[in-house]
């Protein structure tokens, strides 16, 4: 009986032992992976992108701060009272007369030729430096 | 066995894994879904700043394009309080910088909210250096701060604006609207220590739009020198000028004295803060005869020289009217043009009697007095007169000469300017885009021409003789007003001194007012307001190009 049953025994094979998926776990590990960073890495530029922006926005509002100060700076630096003041230091006095040609009732400006004393020669526009014209009496001294 | 017991192990970690991924999966939800919303509030208040980028307000520029009031980005300095771990250490480092005590610095930082103001409208450089210190809690918002470049000029005028930038006085109150854009909203994410680190939103304001006024710089700039050296000179309280043009109702320069850096405006009194030119009303005096003149000439009850009889006094029930000066004739015989041309109170009188009340209301009325002429700034006074049916027997006495009737210098000018513009009425104006009511006319042309030629008078052979500009033909008028008492009655030692001309006199293009109130060592308008007068008329005729039309 014990004989049979040895004789009904498989045949011994040699088996190869069972290799480790290892590929497998890299690739889905490397997948797992991507899809955690992918967002992160997204977040990050996005980050970054913000970062950038919030830098060149205060740049920007940097700029903006010294255009304004520098126009306060430049209206200041023209006005009336510096120049005459300027002007008094360096010795410069007002003409006592001032010439004016006469064009026959018109007045030469910058936008043409307009009438005397029109409500625009009057407000000054296009007219005033053009045309009065500094008298030959000019090498009077300060304070004529 | 080896394999089950492999396989039994891995089960078990498997299971183990799994396990943890569930514990995380849990928690994971636990904190996105469970207190997910209450976790972001708390990023976002410790994170996220969110604030107002104020709008900037529109310039002021003179009418030549030159900028009177500008605005300035500047660095303010916000705390969060919650993130500021040692307030008084914060404090003592920040006080030096800031110029503050640092027990009022520390008491802003140790607030209950989330939000403090530390310190506003610094230098862009100060801010830096406050951040510089790298103190947690601190940020930088910037904020606009609005800047007068030219400093003493035209104060009172363009007036100024609170720390919120709204107008408050002056241009600015009278065009706040305009001046003042829509507000922005900026929305940040940050660090602890103030710097940004993403902005989340920036919805950009609306700049407010800019205001382009008739003003002249350089007129207004040499009106304000000319009534500060008459002011000096003479010793008095204050003054007033305007320079106006009679045809378009612009006022070229509207100075008032003594006047201040704007910039500096919280450390001048209430009252030297105030627009006198059009917010104060006073007796103008002789200068007001120019309407009862006009008055008698438009009534046809007389013509310049119409000659009168006149003594040294004349008396209105029991109101007794004397000459300014003591050395008159017992009986002199003046005309119409030399009652003005010597200022002659009783003369005055005597016209107005002649014109009765009833005209010389009109008159008065019709010229703008007593209303407001609608000049676009803020607070203008009506000035006052009884109304008619409320006057005495001697109120006809008082009105011809310039009594009992209150005006405002901006009145005053405007009905010169009537006079000057062949006898229609303009309604001033201080700003390019004014509106304003049609011009109508007061007088006829010829009245108003021949006004015109007595007021030459005055200033060639008169009381306005200071007032000749070389090259040129000025007609005008002097003004010596006694001061109201406040207990009523007038004042023999107060006096407002005043001038009112136009030039050239043929074809005035300017109309100029000087007023100097309470001189001290002289008192009459020819000695005190005229000079200055001629002081201002010769630059601006100059300045606007206006060519000499021959000697006085």
């Amino acid at each position: 009986m014990a004989e049979r049953q040895l004789s009904e025994r498989p045949a011994l094979r040699v088996v190869r032992r069972p290799r480790a998926r290892f590929g497998f776990i890299v690739v889905l590990v490397a997948a797992l992976g991507m899809a955690l960073m992918a967002p992160v890495g997204l977040n990050l530029a996005v980050v970054r992108s913000q970062f950038q922006v919030a830098q060149l926005q205060e740049r920007m509002d940097d700029l903006i701060a010294e255009r304004s100060a520098l126009k306060a700076e430049h209206a200041g630096l023209s006005s009336t009272k510096r120049v005459k003041d300027t002007a008094d230091r360096l010795g410069m006095v007002t003409p006592p007369e001032v010439g004016f040609i006469d064009l026959g009732g018109r007045v030469a400006s910058d936008d043409g030729v307009v009438p005397t004393r029109s409500a625009s020669a009057v407000a000054g526009i296009g007219t005033g430096d053009g045309l009065v014209v500094a008298s030959a009496s000019q090498e009077a001294g300060p304070g004529q | 066995m080896s394999l089950r017991r492999s396989n039994m192990r891995l089960r078990s970690s498997l299971v183990f894994v799994a396990a943890l991924f569930a514990i995380l999966a849990v928690r994971a939800v636990e904190i996105q879904v469970v207190h997910g919303a209450e976790y972001e509030a708390r990023a976002q208040r410790q994170q996220v700043r969110e604030f107002d980028t104020t709008s900037k307000r529109g310039v002021i520029y003179d009418r030549n394009g030159e900028e009177l009031a500008v605005s300035r980005r500047m660095a303010s300095i916000v705390a969060d309080p919650l993130l500021i771990k040692d307030p008084i250490e914060a404090a003592e480092a920040l006080a030096p910088i800031l110029g503050q005590e640092a027990s009022v610095l520390a008491d802003k930082l140790k607030g209950d909210g989330r939000f403090a103001f530390v310190a506003r409208k610094l230098e862009p450089a100060v801010g830096q250096q406050v951040m510089d210190l790298g103190i947690r809690g601190l940020s930088i918002q910037p904020e606009e701060k609005r800047v007068y470049p030219k400093g003493p000029l035209a104060p009172q005028l363009l007036g100024y604006v609170g720390t919120e930038n709204i107008g408050l006085a002056g241009v600015e109150k009278q065009h706040d609207e305009q001046l003042t854009g829509v507000s922005g909203r900026r929305s940040v994410v940050g660090d602890p220590f103030g710097r940004t680190l993403g902005v989340l939103f920036d919805r950009g304001g609306r700049e407010g739009r800019s205001v382009v006024l008739t003003i002249d710089e350089d007129i207004q700039f040499v009106a304000e020198q000319a009534v500060a050296d008459a002011v000096e000179k003479f010793g008095a309280l204050k003054g007033t000028a305007i320079v106006l043009d009679p045809h378009t109702g612009e006022v070229l320069a509207m100075a008032n004295v003594p006047y201040f850096d704007t910039n500096d405006f919280g450390l001048q009194k209430e009252e030297e803060r105030r627009n006198a030119a059009v917010t104060d009303q006073y007796e103008p005096g002789s200068t007001f005869k120019m309407v009862v003149a006009a008055a008698a000439l438009e009534a046809g009850l007389v013509d310049p020289d119409t000659s009168f009889d006149l003594a040294p006094t004349i008396t209105v029930y029991d109101r007794t009217v004397h000459e300014a000066h003591e050395d008159i004739p017992a009986i002199r015989s003046m005309t119409v043009t030399e009652i003005l041309a010597q200022s002659s109170n009783v003369g005055a009188v005597t016209l107005g009697l002649e014109v009765g009340k009833e005209r010389l209301v009109k008159a008065i009325y019709d010229f703008g007095f007593t209303a407001r002429t609608g000049i676009d700034f803020p607070g203008e006074a009506t000035g006052f007169m009884l109304p008619p049916d409320k006057w005495s027997g001697t109120t006809i006495a008082n009105v011809p000469m310039g009594q009992g009737v209150s005006v405002t210098s901006i009145q005053l000018a405007a009905a010169y300017g009537a006079i000057a513009n062949d006898g229609v009425y303009v309604q001033p104006r201080l700003s390019e885009d004014a509106v304003t009511k049609p011009p109508h006319r007061v007088i006829s042309r010829e009245i108003a021409d021949r006004l015109r030629d007595m007021l030459q008078v005055s200033v060639a052979t008169g009381t306005g003789q200071e007032a000749q500009v070389n090259g040129y033909v000025v007609a005008g008028k002097t003004g010596t007003a006694q001061k109201v008492l406040p207990n009523g009655g007038y004042s023999n030692d107060s006096f407002i001194a005043s001038f009112i001309g136009m030039v050239p006199a043929d074809d005035p293009a300017l109309v100029i007012l000087v007023s100097i109130d309470e001189p001290t060592l002289e008192y009459y308008g020819s000695l005190v307001a005229a000079p200055a007068f001629a002081q201002i008329a010769e630059f601006a005729l100059r300045r606007l190009g206006i060519p000499p039309t021959g000697q006085q």
